[in-house]
């Protein structure tokens, strides 16, 4: 059994193994040959390249297939995790295909961590242990450059969809358009996907609009239509189909087929006269139009099917769809609905994205040739025409072998660079580094989905709504305040991502034909297409003597599978179809073969109107769709998996009360159809980990999730062989008295990150005010709360000597070391001595670096290098003002790409600071609900109150932290907490778990009693001051708290005098640079308000750009600037000058006036 | 049973100290007539001010196991050490008056034996204001003794492997000898080790007080409360049916109260004072809404003259040690303010 912990990030890896064992061969399928052509003088040479295959190997190092590198070494060395890999391609000439294979390297594929191609795929917990990772490793992530990269999940339409939709912004596009529009986003077979949206025009006609390079191209329907069919028996059909008998309609309908008589006898090649220019590069020069327009259909219209009568059903039931749309008989698909939305996988963009690239690099290769025949005619052609393969070789090295840097980029930077746009609404944001402050964070970065960036920008807020659909899909708690709010989600617990085509990975054919049979079996009407046989590949569709479906569409619902129309059926029908389809499903022995994953969405029909949406049965099994179980309703109750379109047609009730329904008469079912394995299924990994949320008010449940996130925990098992930037590890961690069931599920105490403390509410020191906490002074000196922070720094003394580069521009050879090479006069022959302490920096090694354990106090010598052939060196400091350890040292040893260099000495080295961190006033703490506190002061044990147990609280917390906030979960978690140490076990805190009659109070009170406790968890407690009894007991129980990562030694700023802006004078900003903090306008206000006008001088004129000037005093310009300094004794008026102090920028400001010619004065008086 | 007289003026109270038990580290008493201030003042010197000793100063050689060298001295500070006078073998300090030898409860105290090192004038430590340990675990070496089938586990470094080099001073390694015998390591775990692993060091132990450091703290638990007075209407009591003698003896969480003679069930007693008071009020509302006349049966209140301890010691100082120097401390800080209050008066007169 998978441990949940290990599910966390299984849709990333299922997704990247699926690229590499389908989509990517789909994407080389995918991938357009290119041709070009030779005009030599005897004969004309056309050339055609094509890929063929794209291998990917396992990650080496230096080019050598027997160093392999592993995950550890990648982070710990800072370099990119990746493999080799090889794009082959078909050289084809004068209409010979293949003439010859070339093979040539393209670059190195960054590889994700356990994936199918990385080395610790397979291992076991004690192989990976073995391979210094974590025993729970999840993988799902890219090592670039060191740095944990992954690719995020984002919200995009779903695919094969017709969705109708409404944007008042169409109505720019042109004369007669509207604002309605049915949109499908259809996808290839390699993932990638091109949208086409059919916008209808107030004159009845329709316009379909495909994206080609970012670019819109807007083509009649019926050119379309036309080019698809040129059967008038078709477009009879068509009429039909599109027709939703309105009389309006009628007009219509008459109207379409008219217009086209008069043009071209063929309308494949009007087609192609629109869209041929877009196309020139793709195709031989001397390509028709009818070349063009066959291209155009096949790569950009209906893309998901393959055949010409399919596609002509597909853009029939858009535009009937819109039809209905437009005479308010369907209402519009909400795009931000998760029910209309799957996810762009890892997987699918990186292939849709490796096959642009390849794309682009035959396109500039056949250019190069291109450019080759032109210049260099006879001579090219003759050479070509002997020896081809070598020629494409050389020219495809040239472009190839960036295609791996190119990706690698990608992941790196998350900015998509790409011609067409990959059919996405953005450009940058889709890599995110998943940083290991604490494994609940780490977990969360593969469990969240983004909304896109394009959203972020958005004024309004209905994207960021909640909407019921995402129930059980999203969670509803996890979404971060501020600016991402309800833009980046996270989906729930059980909810998985479906990442290929599961059960029919083996026998597609069989499974689809299967599944067709059992449709037209139950009684649905085939259409044409499929009647005559499914996938007639790019067959023109025959017309004569096939009954077809179209017609009786009217009062049909229409069956669709993965956008692939398949027939119509009537409404009882299609009940009939997905309920037996449903128990199909479900059925643990799969040979009939449904794909459990199938997403069966009978929309019923409800009545032609403007609140209803658009009817059909709907079918999906391709990748990328959440889905989720839920227990199906029946004699017994099975698990089904269903999709978020498919839930919004069912009805899923939240408890398992009333599931038996009769199995055998389906009409009668008017309730229920699933339920809710478990009331805590909507919930994320973080949300479900907040113990009793369900007693908290629910911004503090979403807070939690955010402190979950910032907490100081244990991040890794592995230390010693992380070169993480910063991490963050808390001494005493302690596993949780009172938690959930996914926190043991999700095997997190292997990563405790908390401590369970004695807790206190009462008003004791006045120190406890405005969510001040006190600690215990003893508990503090006896480890709570201790914490390290780890840093690393990477000194590369290339970089290093790059920077120090002399005026002359030369660079100078850099080692590390720390011998003093300044040599004494040798005198008679005597050994040279070296003059002065033999190291230059004694605190350090000969190697020039500091001991492990050795303590780095501010501003000690950290690392010491020499400058070669000369007896300078540099010595880096340590630059924070803490102390800190050396946790480890690494030198780094070469780049694979400085292999050729001779030496071997270092040049690179990472070292490790460790940062003792123990809790300071100020440092920030937090209990599991949302209820932050700052240390306000460490307080003595004796003077703490206590127990007459002589218990002293190790935190006290102000009793104003409840009635607004009203976290009843934490007082629960309180009472359960000190039940559990009573009685020496641990309690369950899920949430959800007690009812009315069961109460939370009582089950723990009554437990709290039979301890020797008040019921309520309260206790007589003594001031520790005076020994007298507390007037009031006080509530005292077991909280298992969180030290966050915020503390006052990162954030402390202070400043008197010190660096200043060159141009203003004025402080800098910055707390690494020493600078200082704005005192802003409010502020200055606020102290003039208070009348203190001394002080405003001190903060805003002496502390920051205080300048001496002096001005003119008797003349009638005052000015302060002057060409000369006034000369008493020279000719001419005798100037005063009076001594004044002003704000450097005023000065500034009045020389930048000057330059326009306008003169300030200033106008002095005694 | 024995009491100590600590004031010798007429007009004073004469506070009596009984002392109810003692083990080997708990020990409960009471003080009678004095009040809640004297009583705080006592637990807070216990806590705070007793002088005990704890490594402070670790010098690491080398250490290649999993845990950083801050941790493992924060460890090493937190075991308790143990100082044993031993009668004629014991050198002890030259340099005390006879003075501060009377203000000191006897000859095992520590300060007979250790300066602070603050007041020492010797140059860094010595042997008279601290004393070393010395740790060296190999791995590959102690896994010799091992026996064969846990060849494979990590070894546990413990206090047991800490060696001090003053025959009197040693670490505790178990508070009691209960604690010992359910202990399933040999002393109190400082580090694990694996294959390969080593750690040598020394450490400095030093005195010191609580509100110093929680690692001075001589006691684990020092409490007090004031003593209840109990009173009874017995013959109400009496005068009850049966059954509802029962629902009084249930109002409070078993063990509290009970019946004086098990087989006669007639009179309540209360069996444990300690949380007798806590349930006061339920008994009191319980016994008047039975009573005929709708008066209560039981009166309980406390005490502001009398008061229960408890303590608890780590094991570093004895326990009935622990009180006696906390008295002492008293004793010594009334002594100077005394002397400090007639300087004041001299001055004025
Ligand atoms: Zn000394």
């Amino acid at each position: 059994m998978v441990r949940l912990m290990q599910s966390a990030a299984v849709h990333h890896l299922h997704s990247f193994n699926q690229f590499l064992q389908h989509d990517l061969s789909s994407a080389v399928d995918c991938a357009l040959p290119h041709e070009c052509a030779f005009d030599g003088c005897h004969e004309r040479l056309q050339v055609m390249l094509q890929m063929t295959a794209i291998a990917i190997d396992y990650p080496i190092l230096n080019k050598d297939p027997q160093t392999i590198i592993t995950p550890r070494e990648c982070r710990e060395r800072k370099i990119t995790y990746s493999a080799p890999m090889t794009a082959s391609f078909k050289c084809g000439m004068n209409g010979i295909d293949d003439r010859g294979t070339i093979t040539r390297t393209a670059g190195y594929l960054p590889i994700m961590v356990l994936s199918n191609r990385c080395h610790l795929s397979g291992l076991d917990e004690a192989g990976l242990v073995a391979a210094r990772e974590e025993c729970d490793e999840l993988g799902g992530y890219f090592i670039i450059n060191g740095l944990e990269k992954v690719l995020r999940l984002i919200q995009v339409p779903m695919r094969n969809m017709p969705m109708a939709i409404q944007r008042p912004v169409y109505r720019g596009r042109g004369a007669f358009y509207t604002q309605y529009a049915v949109t499908m986003r259809c996808a290839r077979s390699d993932q990638s996907t091109c949208t086409m949206t059919l916008h209808y025009l107030s004159n009845g006609s329709m316009r379909l609009r495909v994206s080609v390079r970012k670019q819109d191209l807007m083509i009649p329907l019926v050119v379309v239509l036309n080019a698809l069919m040129p059967d008038l028996y078709d477009q009879g059909n068509f009429s039909h189909a599109i027709s939703t008998g309105t009389p309006r309609d009628e007009g219509s309908k008459q109207s379409f087929f008219t217009n086209q008589s008069s043009t071209k006898a063929n309308p494949l090649a009007l087609l192609g006269t629109m869209c041929a220019s877009l196309f020139r590069q793709n195709l031989p020069e001397d390509a028709d139009d009818d070349v063009f327009g066959l291209f155009f259909l096949e790569r950009y219209i209906a893309v998901h099917v393959n055949s010409w009568s399919a596609k002509q059903d597909v853009l029939a039931l858009m535009s009937r769809k819109l039809h209905s749309f437009v005479h308010a008989k369907c209402c519009e698909d909400n795009m931000d609905s998760v029910s209309h939305q799957e996810l762009l996988m890892p997987g699918h963009i990186l292939s849709a994205y490796i096959r642009e690239k390849m794309e682009d690099t035959l396109g500039q290769s056949i250019a190069h040739m291109r450019r080759d025949a032109k210049n260099d005619l006879t001579h090219s052609s003759l050479n070509i025409h002997q020896n081809i393969l070598p020629y494409c070789s050389k020219i495809l090295g040239r472009y190839v072998g960036v295609v791996g840097s190119k990706i690698s980029s990608f992941i790196a930077s998350g900015n998509l660079i790409s011609s067409s746009g990959l059919d996405l609404q953005q450009t940058t944001g889709f890599a995110i580094v998943a940083e290991r402050l604490n494994k609940w964070r780490y977990l969360s970065h593969f469990r969240s989905v983004h909304r896109g960036q394009f959203f972020t920008t958005m004024k309004t807020t209905s994207v960021r709504k909640l909407l019921p659909e995402a129930w059980g899909f999203l969670c509803p708690v996890h979404t971060p305040d501020g600016a991402p709010c309800g833009l980046l989600s996270h989906i729930s617990a059980k909810t998985h991502v479906v990442c290929n085509s599961s059960n029919m990975a083996a026998n597609t054919k069989n499974w689809r034909i299967l599944l067709i049979d059992i449709l037209i079996s139950l009684g649905m009407l085939p259409t044409r297409t499929l009647s005559l046989g499914y996938g007639a590949k790019n067959g023109r569709a025959n017309s004569t003597g096939c009954t077809t479906s179209w017609k009786c569409m009217s009062d049909h619902l229409h069956v669709c599978l993965d956008g692939f129309v398949l027939g119509s059926a009537p409404d009882e029908v299609c009940a009939n179809i997905s309920w037996v389809l449903r128990r199909l499903k479900v059925k643990a022995f799969s040979a009939i073969g449904i794909d459990t994953t199938l997403e069966i969405a009978h929309v019923k029909q409800q009545g032609l109107s403007a609140s209803c949406p658009f009817s059909g049965l709907y079918l999906f099994s391709q990748p990328a769709r959440l889905v989720r179980p839920v227990l199906q309703c029946g004699l017994t109750a099975q698990i089904e998996l269903i999709g978020p379109f498919e839930q919004s047609t069912l009805q899923i009730s939240c408890t398992k009360s009333g599931l038996s329904l009769p199995e055998d008469n389906i009409s009668t079912i008017v309730t229920e159809t699933h339920a809710e394995i478990d009331p805590t299924v909507m919930l994320s990994f973080l949300a479900s980990l907040t113990p009793f949320s369900d007693f908290n008010q629910s911004p503090r449940n979403m807070y939690q999730c955010q402190m979950g996130k910032q907490t100081m925990g244990t991040p890794s098992h592995s230390f010693y062989h992380r070169g993480d930037h910063k991490m963050y590890r808390l001494l005493t961690p302690q596993s949780p008295l009172v938690c959930t069931r996914d926190y043991h599920n999700l095997t997190l105490d292997l990563n405790a990150q908390g401590t369970n403390s004695i807790v206190a509410v009462v008003s004791y020191t006045g120190y406890d005010m405005e969510d001040a906490m006190i600690i215990n002074k003893s508990a503090f000196e006896r480890g709570f709360g201790h914490g390290t922070v780890y840093k690393t720094l990477l000194v590369d003394l290339t970089a290093e000597a790059e920077r120090r580069k002399g005026p002359l521009g030369k660079t100078s050879l850099l080692c590390f070391g720390n011998k003093n090479t300044v040599m004494k006069p040798a005198n008679n022959g005597a050994k040279n001595t070296a003059d002065g302490p033999e190291y230059v920096a004694p605190m350090l090694g000969e190697d020039g670096l500091p001991s492990v354990g050795q303590k780095i106090g501010p501003g000690d010598p950290l690392w010491c290098a020499f400058v070669e052939n000369c007896n300078e060196h540099i010595i880096g400091a340590h630059k924070d003002t803490e102390n800190a350890y050396v946790d480890a040292i690494r030198f780094l040893g070469h780049l694979p790409c400085n292999e050729n260099r001779k030496d071997i000495t270092q040049h690179r080295a990472s070292i490790t600071l460790r940062y003792p961190r123990r809790p300071v006033i100020g440092d920030k703490f937090s209990s599991r609900h949302g209820q932050k506190g700052v240390l306000s002061v460490l307080w003595p044990e004796c003077d703490m109150p206590f127990c007459e147990s002589g218990l002293t609280p190790d935190i006290i917390i102000n009793p104003h932290a409840f009635p607004s906030r009203m976290t009843i979960g934490m007082l629960i978690e309180s009472m359960a907490g000190k039940s559990a140490a009573s009685c020496g076990r641990f309690h369950d805190g899920t949430p959800f778990a007690f009812q009315e009659h069961r109460k939370a109070v009582d089950f723990f009170g009554s437990q709290l009693c039979a301890a020797g406790y008040e019921y309520f968890g309260s206790e007589p407690v003594y001031s520790g001051l005076s020994g007298l009894l507390m007037r009031m007991e006080i509530f005292v129980g077991i909280v298992y708290y969180q030290r966050l990562r915020h503390m006052v030694s990162d954030k402390s700023q202070v400043r008197g005098t010190g660096p200043v802006h060159p141009l203003t004078q004025q402080p800098v900003k910055g707390r690494k640079r020493h600078g200082g903090i704005r005192l802003g306008e409010m502020e200055r206000d606020s102290l003039l308000a208070h009348g203190i006008s001394f002080l405003l001088h001190d903060r805003l004129v002496i502390c920051s750009d205080s300048h001496p000037a002096r001005v003119f005093v008797d003349t009638r310009c005052g000015a302060v600037l002057a060409l000369h300094p006034p000369n008493s004794s020279g000719k001419g008026h005798i100037l005063t000058l009076a001594s004044i102090t002003i704000p450097y920028v005023f000065r500034y400001l009045k020389n930048e006036l000057a330059g326009m010619n306008i003169c300030i004065g200033l106008f002095y008086e005694k | 049973m024995s009491c100590y007289s600590v004031a010798a003026d007429q007009r004073a109270r004469r506070p009596e100290v009984e002392v109810l038990s003692l083990e080997e580290n708990q020990m409960s008493f009471e003080v009678k007539k004095t009040d809640a201030s004297m009583a705080n003042a006592l637990r807070r010197v216990i806590i705070a001010e007793v002088v005990t000793m704890a490594i402070d100063l670790v010098t690491f050689e080398e250490n290649t196991s999993c845990i950083d060298d801050e941790i493992i001295a924060h460890r090493l500070g937190l075991i308790p050490i143990k100082y044993a006078f031993k009668p004629g073998k014991t050198k002890l300090r030259e340099d005390v008056s006879n003075d501060e030898a009377a203000a000191m409860s006897s000859e095992r105290d520590i300060q007979r034996r250790f300066r602070f090192t603050r007041d020492c004038d010797c140059d860094g430590y010595c042997d008279w204001c601290a004393c070393t340990f010395k740790l060296h675990v190999k791995y590959d070496e102690v896994i010799k003794n091992v026996p064969e089938h846990e060849k494979n586990q990590p070894y546990t470094v413990t206090s047991i492997n800490l060696e001090s080099d003053d025959p009197d001073v040693f670490p505790v390694h178990f508070v009691s000898e209960r604690e010992r015998n359910t202990s399933s390591e040999p002393g109190i775990a400082i580090v694990k080790l694996a294959k390969g692993q080593e750690i040598k060091l020394s450490c400095i132990a030093k005195l010191g007080c609580g509100k110093e450091h929680a690692k001075w703290t001589p006691v684990s638990k020092c409490v007090f409360r004031p003593k209840p007075t109990i009173s009874w209407d017995d013959n109400a009591v009496r005068a009850l049916p049966p059954n509802l003698r029962n629902i009084i003896v249930d109002v409070c969480p078993a063990g509290v109260l009970g019946y004086e003679d098990e087989r006669d069930r007639t009179s309540i007693v209360v069996k444990n004072e300690a949380a007798i008071l806590d349930f006061t009020k339920d008994i009191q509302d319980l016994t008047k809404q039975l009573s005929p006349q709708n008066k209560p049966m039981f009166h309980a209140s406390a005490s502001t003259t009398d008061f229960v301890f408890e303590v608890e010691s780590l094991g570093g100082v004895p326990v009935d040690d622990c009180v006696l120097c906390g008295l002492n401390e008293i004793k010594r800080k009334l002594t100077n303010l005394q002397v400090a209050v007639a300087e004041v008066a001299a001055e004025q007169a």
